[in-house]
């Protein structure tokens, strides 16, 4: 699938000493004018011009969307005002429109992510030659296509008291999370705004969340992307057990770091701005159990599905069998959105069934150790992790033999024999190379993963030296490692 | 003083940005004063000044140039060649981190100071094609800052912020001062870096067979490649571009992927009084340098005379 250019990073200098500072300078000046409208549309202008930055021709995709659903949701309001003014208990009409702006908008996501997809499937099932259509994947369109989704529920359950045309623009268009979330809904933005630009005590915060967040993505991930690609690229070739292990331990790491880092710096830039965005991330990988990692994971999408998805197709309601079919095809449904591959299919899949393992085994009310329960869990993560990186479901069964030793203990470059685990251990800094020092980085990071997380670091920020130095730090030691070719995973779905 | 401990928000927002202000600042610093910490910047120095050094000597004397990466600058003597051509000559190579634009930017110096010139040889390693944009390497050897490559670079100005606010400069700079880095002086002899005695022949380098020339173009290098050709068409130059040496073996092993090249490069021949010949001289390992694509400054004539017997025909 060909993506649209790309957003502009937020860890890019473009962003950091060009773009944001423009923006916040004319923020402030909208603010001092003492007009709210004028900071909203000032926003709005410079909300559009990075998506217009990032993707020229998708701009005009985004200003259609916006005006089509901003259409139904009016038709939605006004026809449930009538409905409330005539008591009429029927709601045929207002679910035409509902089911109608819905349907607009997954056609649209459909169209655009999945056609080529389709059309590979039924050739490769039919063993013809079809011509794939040349579509280009307009920039956060996944992302876009659930916030409207979940505006026009709102809309339809009545749960918006008003929507003014600027307020929804904002909503949509707000730059810190329109191209990759976090997901947000109207109700919880749009009160916000009366504080955009005001110096309520966050700004600080922000700069310190976002400082952490670039560390994350510049520093951390960037620096495992490199181990992704070369043991992903290798896996062609007979991948040992340590090789496949750090490879595919770097990836779990990576993206978590990369999509937490990212949602870090977005929280942060709405923070200096005034707006508190939801958090998108409680430590995932401390969870003790699947549903325990849905709960901290992408929080906003997993609430999405929940509420979207999963609910409407009868949640638990329905006994033990239909529960099992909703969850899992939440989970199917949840892995397609991230993109059009089989990879993710079979992400979603795995991760469908092992929920309803999961809730089997608590119906039978079993127990099991904490530190066993985390350990499942992070190894089920892990091993969906190596579906959603691999490039074909056959890449990424090489990758799993080799998890689990079926090539050999050790890659191609590196001498893995006792003799040199021995030596290594004597203290001979080469005897393993590079490998070693790689799994021992991973090592540290599983570490890590148990301290305080940066919204843990958020509530508990107030500012001080310390608070200083940690924003610094973080922020120069990013500085050091920015570089040319670091754009943000979840910013390709 | 200032209160470390609870701090009020507006000095953490004026201590946090004046700090990274003066980073910055320092940055900026080390990038104005141009220190030499790497090979790239003493072959960089040594070839500008050479180029305009010359000038004063040697006005409108120089009929050919020769620009490239190190597979030109240890292959090719600029006396030899000239004196087996009949041609003044002047090597200009760089190193394969200015990439293609790099050579284009010395031959566009090359014109500029030398108004007699005529031909241009190319002479680039087939381990360049994989490689991304050198965006450092145009923007540190272009002799027109306001030159846009669309395409390739956001814009002059912008570009030029995101280098001289690299915080590496910090460290680079740091290190050069105190004689650090990765620096090797220029040979007088040899008119380019001094070349390691490290060598496949003494047993010093091994060869590595998972680094084959790979037949993948990176289509940055062929936008750099564009920039070549109108640097020459700009200038009505007679531009030859010749592949560099390689390793016998590792050319014996690349050779489909060598052919591959040649084949996808095949759309610049006759574009502009451009020609890319299809020729790859190939080193036994006696005479294989400190890389598999050097060559060892004892065989530098006989490769020079190879280069000067194919190329000698299509010089004007």
């Amino acid at each position: 699938m060909e993506r649209a250019g790309g957003a502009v990073p937020f860890n890019s200098y473009e962003f950091i000493l060009l773009f944001f500072p423009l923006v916040y300078v004319g923020l402030c000046l909208c603010r001092r004018a003492g007009w709210l409208r004028l900071v909203k549309l000032w926003l709005i202008l410079v909300s559009l011009g990075f998506y217009i930055w990032g993707d020229p021709s998708g701009g005009l995709l985004l200003l259609g969307s916006l005006v089509i659903n901003y259409l139904f949701a009016w038709g939605i309001g006004r026809e449930g005002s009538a409905c409330r003014r005539a008591n009429d208990g029927g709601n045929a009409r207002i679910r035409v429109w509902l089911v109608g702006g819905i349907g607009i908008n997954v056609a649209l996501l459909l169209y655009f992510k999945y056609t080529n997809f389709f059309l590979d499937s039924i050739a490769e099932v039919l063993d013809v030659a079809v011509m794939r259509l040349d579509i280009v994947l307009p920039l956060g369109i996944s992302f876009i296509t659930f916030q409207q989704i979940a505006f026009l529920v709102d809309t339809y359950r009545n749960r918006l008291s008003s929507i003014r045309i600027i307020d929804y623009v904002l909503f949509m268009c707000f730059f810190p999370q329109l191209t990759a979330g976090p997901i947000v809904r109207y109700q919880e933005m749009v009160p916000q705004y009366v504080s955009l630009g005001r110096s309520s005590g966050q700004a600080a915060a922000g700069i310190f969340l976002f400082c952490i967040g670039m560390f994350k993505k510049t520093v951390i991930a960037d620096t495992l992307a490199i181990w992704v690609r070369d043991g992903y690229a290798r896996s062609d070739d007979i991948l040992g057990l340590v090789d496949a292990w750090i490879a595919t331990l770097s990836y779990t790491f990576q993206l978590y770091f990369d999509f937490s880092g990212y949602s870090d710096m977005a929280i942060g830039v709405a923070l200096i701005m005034g707006i508190r965005l939801p958090i998108n991330f409680n430590s995932p990988y401390q969870a003790t159990s699947l549903q325990d990692f849905w709960r901290r994971w992408h929080m906003t999408l997993s609430a999405f599905l929940r509420e979207f998805v999963y609910v409407p197709l009868g949640g638990n309601r329905q006994g033990r069998l239909i529960t099992s079919r909703n969850l899992f095809l939440t989970f199917l449904i949840g892995g397609v959105w991230h993109g059009a591959a089989w990879g993710f299919v079979i992400w979603g899949a795995i991760h469908g069934l092992a929920l309803i393992v999961h809730r089997l085994w608590q119906a039978c009310k079993f127990e099991l150790p904490s530190w066993f329960g985390w350990l499942l869990t992070f190894m089920v993560v892990h091993v969906a992790w190596v579906f959603f990186r691999a490039e074909s479901a056959d890449q990424a069964l090489d990758i799993l033999m080799s998890l689990v030793g079926w090539n050999g203990l050790g890659g191609f470059e590196t001498d893995y024999s006792m003799a040199n685990w021995v030596r290594a251990l004597l203290g001979a800094k080469d005897a393993l190379g590079s490998r070693a020092e790689q799994a021992s980085v991973l090592v540290l990071l599983l570490g890590a993963i148990w301290l305080p997380n940066s919204m843990t670091l958020l509530r508990r920020f107030r500012p001080s030296g310390a608070a200083l130095l940690v924003a610094l730090g973080c922020g120069l030691l990013s500085f050091f490692h920015v570089s040319e070719f670091s754009d943000f995973i979840y910013a390709r779905f | 003083m200032p209160d470390f401990k609870n701090m009020s928000e507006g000095m953490f927002i004026l201590l946090f940005g004046g700090i990274m202000a003066g980073v910055f600042a320092l940055s900026l610093g080390f990038f104005w004063l141009d220190l030499e910490y790497s090979d790239n910047d003493v072959i960089r120095h040594y070839q500008i000044e050479k180029a305009q050094r010359r000038v004063a000597v040697a006005k409108n004397n120089v009929r050919t140039v020769i620009v490239g990466d190190s597979s030109a600058g240890t292959s090719i003597d600029a006396v030899a060649f000239s004196r087996l051509t009949g041609m003044g000559t002047e090597n200009y190579a760089l190193t394969g981190s200015f990439g293609i634009v790099g050579s284009a930017n010395m031959l566009a110096r090359a014109v500029l100071h030398n108004p007699g010139l005529r031909n241009a040889i190319i002479v680039h390693t087939p381990f360049i094609w994989t490689r991304h944009f050198s965006k450092q390497g145009y923007f540190d050897t272009t002799p027109e800052f306001n030159q846009v490559l669309p395409g390739l670079v956001d814009g002059p100005l912008l570009e030029w912020i995101k280098m001289a606010l690299n915080l590496k400069e910090i460290q680079w700079g740091f290190a050069a001062l105190a004689g650090g880095g990765s620096k090797r002086p220029i040979s007088a002899e040899e008119d380019y870096l001094q070349s390691s005695p490290k060598r496949y022949s003494n047993g010093a380098l091994m060869l590595n067979m998972r680094e084959l020339v790979s037949d993948r173009i990176n289509d940055d290098k062929l936008k750099e490649l564009d920039v070549l050709v109108s640097v020459c068409r700009r200038h009505g130059l007679n531009c030859i571009f010749i592949h560099g040496p390689l390793h016998t073996t590792i050319a014996e092993a690349s050779k489909t992927a060598l052919a591959s090249l040649q084949t996808q490069l095949e759309i610049y021949n006759g574009r502009n009084n451009f020609q890319i010949l299809p020729d790859y001289i190939y080193l036994r390992e006696t005479m294989v340098g400190d890389s598999a694509d050097h060559v060892d400054p004892f065989y530098r004539n006989y490769v020079t005379g190879l280069y000067a017997h194919r190329l000698k025909s299509f010089l004007r």
